[in-house]
């Protein structure tokens, strides 16, 4: 039997900002309550942080190596209804246009850090759709503006 | 750098913007290509913001290489199998 649910990918950045695992964790659990089957693309640091933060398994149940996540995309044996990908520098910026170039439903970049600002803009600048708050060791500043952000898109596709 | 590192390569940026790149290879170069984020070459997938270039020099193909927690790298390498590719698979710019 098919899977109807939406598909979503949670493609992690460097981990060196502080509020990017409470975020994944956060946005997995809201994606998950809207129905989604979701992944969580990173490199061994990102993913062994989020993997230490949920031990049992809770929240994340698939997860993938962020450069292996491209190269599925490329190849179009991996897809997604909705990539959110997590920003706090210019690298970030490159994963999101890689993303939005090659998934077939919608690439989100959710910004945060010291230079998101700048970021957003570069993002801004693109055509790339993003949130942002300049979020580093608290996550307050962008939660608001990421459960408006799940809802709308959990919205446009019920 | 995965595969990459199993070649031998010279950067030329590192640990640069990814538009640093795309600059350095529009003024430095008399021959380049346009490619679509996740081209592949070198056994890895090119990511970017596009325009994504890739320069020519002889048998020498120049490209972005980038790596979540090291910024993006713009490297070299020999590779007449590659730029034989390029000019097949990429978009002239110039």
């Amino acid at each position: 039997m098919n899977d109807k649910r939406k598909k979503a990918l949670l493609m992690l950045g460097c981990p060196e900002v502080p509020v990017q695992t409470s975020l994944a964790i956060y946005i997995l659990d809201l994606l998950v309550k809207s129905g989604a089957m979701v992944t969580i693309a990173g490199n061994n640091a990102a993913l062994g942080l989020v993997r230490t933060a949920d031990p049992a398994r809770h929240y994340i149940k698939d997860t993938a190596d962020l450069d292996a996540t491209i190269g599925g995309l490329a190849e179009k044996k991996v897809d997604a209804d909705i990539c959110y990908v997590f920003i706090h520098n210019d690298t970030g910026v490159s994963y999101l246009a890689t993303a939005a170039a090659l998934i077939s439903g919608e690439a989100v970049g959710i910004i945060f850090g010291n230079d998101a600002l700048a970021l957003a803009q570069q993002c801004d600048d693109a055509g790339l759709e993003n949130i942002w708050a300049g979020a580093v060791h608290n996550p307050k500043p962008i939660i608001s503006k990421v459960n408006m952000e799940v809802e709308r898109w959990a919205a446009s596709n019920s | 750098m995965g595969c990459i590192e199993q070649l031998k390569y010279e950067i030329l940026l590192s640990k640069a913007r990814f538009k640093e790149c795309s600059t350095f290879i529009s003024s430095n170069y008399d021959e380049y290509y346009q490619v679509q984020p996740g081209y592949h070459m070198m056994n890895v997938f090119i990511i970017g913001v596009p325009p994504i270039y890739v320069a020519v020099d002889g048998d020498n193909i120049i490209f972005p290489y980038t790596k979540p927690c090291h910024g993006t790298f713009l490297l070299t390498i020999t590779s007449p199998e590659e730029v034989e590719k390029i000019k097949k698979m990429g978009e002239p710019v110039k």
